[in-house]
């Protein structure tokens, strides 16, 4: 095909080009196909798992909605109605006669009805409800809760509550002769000083965060009521920087530790210095 | 003159090719082998491409019917009691579903660790109020909340076989009935507790 005329004695030499610029054509092709048999399906994986992660924060919330708490928000009850939670319950007596629980959602309404505020106690029970429902997954994702008001008010906080979790880095032990990160999850109120503390601080630094949003209606009376939006946004758990010690007074998010004010919640006490009286 | 001229490179190219002429199979061969080269490497590729649009798209269907199925089976994310789960699970699996299934609700203190293993052991042992995954009474036995769907003539799920399996966690609430003493008077209650759905799909 190549050769002219003149080299009408080359012909072994000819075929060899041509089958050269047909491997070269082939290659072309095998590459072309090995190239689509790596891409191929992972934007559909990626919209699958992006599914599954937007189903997982939204089962959290309502998960988070529909439990049952102890009334003084000391613990959530989990297991089976043999376990040990649920046999004292059932068996404990106390001086009202019996152990009492309630809707976590309940819990709140009852607390904001009285001074348009949450107290201590009430974002124990959320805390103790966020880490008995994420339990499962303590060890892979850190996350925040809030409850905000529906306003458009620029500048000034519109969160009722945010409880922040994060896993905290404190220092390296030698166990069983390795160098072990000794980290614990420690929970955070926050009280920011403005409504855009989380879009500020945290979101840009964490990764993909999978939210999930829902609206409760909370009152100080019939008629006086008001729209606030509950959200959950879940992020895999990394170390950045400003979360670890969001307690900092330079801080936007103006947090203080929860844990040392809850039995259930994972003890620090030995690991960084704790209030009097806390358990 | 002209008869000259045009004969004599004649002769001289017939002999010239005689002297390449090494033979048919030794003209061809050695642009034979860049050929078949090319040849096996192109449908080796091809195979190995067809190999992996037909696994993915197995495997991406396989996710999309389980997550159908998950939705389906925890439906608003509240379990409201195990016969409503049971009733969830025929279902899904009277819908002819295309996969092999098994589903179990745990507590939110359990140890996710060994969920094939505890799902492998009521799959294999039927109910079990010591397996990890959570019981309630029906119909005056304890069951746990475990349902399992295999197609007819499936091989039960092993977890040493080859076969691949998609294992997911979902966060739900279950409702379970205690039983309490109030002023000397027994009386069953109810209330929600945290768990978490497992689903394992197999082929």
């Amino acid at each position: 095909m190549i050769s002219g005329r003149l080299h009408m004695n080359q012909r072994g030499q000819a075929a060899l080009v041509d089958s050269l610029f047909f491997i070269a054509i082939v290659a072309t092709i095998c590459t072309g196909l090995f190239y689509f048999a790596v891409n191929y399906g992972l934007g559909t994986e990626n919209l699958l798992n992006s599914f599954y992660s937007a189903d997982f924060a939204m089962d959290s919330l309502k998960v988070i909605t529909y439990i049952n708490v102890m009334r003084d928000g000391s613990a959530v009850i989990v297991g089976n109605p043999s376990s040990s939670s649920l046999s004292s319950l059932s068996s404990t007596p106390t001086p009202g006669g019996s152990k009492e629980y309630d809707y976590l959602l309940a819990l709140i309404k009852e607390d904001f009805s009285k001074n348009r505020k949450l107290g201590t106690q009430t974002k124990i029970a959320i805390a103790n409800t966020l880490y008995s429902v994420l339990k499962p997954f303590d060890d892979s994702v850190d996350y925040a809760f809030y409850i905000s008001r529906e306003s458009t008010v620029q500048g000034s906080s519109t969160y009722l509550a945010l409880i922040l979790s994060t896993h905290k880095f404190y220092r390296y032990e030698v166990i069983n002769g390795r160098n072990t990160p000794i980290v614990r999850r420690v929970f955070y109120s926050c009280e920011p000083t403005n409504n855009k503390a989380l879009e500020k601080n945290v979101f840009p630094y964490v990764g993909q965060i999978d939210s999930a949003l829902g609206k409760i209606t909370l009152g100080t009376g019939l008629g006086n009521t008001s729209p606030y939006i509950i959200g959950l946004h879940v992020w895999v758990s990394k170390k950045v920087g400003i979360l670890q010690d969001p307690t900092n007074a330079a801080s936007e998010l103006g947090c203080t530790v929860l844990n040392p004010l809850s039995p259930t919640l994972p003890d620090i006490c030995d690991l960084e210095p704790c209030p009097n009286g806390s358990p | 003159m002209l008869v000259g001229v045009c004969t004599k490179p004649f002769t001289r190219r017939v002999a010239l090719s005689k002297r390449g002429f090494i033979g048919p199979i030794g003209d061809d061969l050695p642009s034979l082998v860049p050929l078949v080269i090319s040849l096996l490497l192109f449908f080796s590729i091809f195979t190995l491409t067809l190999d992996t649009y037909n696994s993915k798209n197995f495997f991406i269907n396989k996710q999309i019917e389980m997550t159908s199925a998950a939705r389906e089976i925890k439906g608003d994310s509240l379990i409201l009691n195990i016969d409503q789960f049971m009733k969830k699970c025929r279902t899904v699996s009277g819908k002819n579903f295309p996969y092999n299934f098994m589903v179990g609700i745990y507590g939110a203190d359990s140890d996710l660790r060994t969920t094939v293993t505890d799902l492998l052991s009521l799959q294999d042992n039927g109910p079990d109020p010591n397996n990890p995954i959570l019981s309630a009474s029906l119909a005056g036995s304890m069951q746990n909340y475990f349902c399992v769907y295999k197609h007819i003539g499936a091989r039960p799920f092993s977890q040493n076989a080859k076969t691949t399996y998609l294992l997911r966690y979902y966060p739900v609430a279950v409702q379970q009935a205690i039983t309490r003493t109030v002023n000397g008077a027994t009386v069953t209650e109810y209330l929600v507790i945290p768990g978490v759905m497992a689903m394992v799909v197999w082929e």
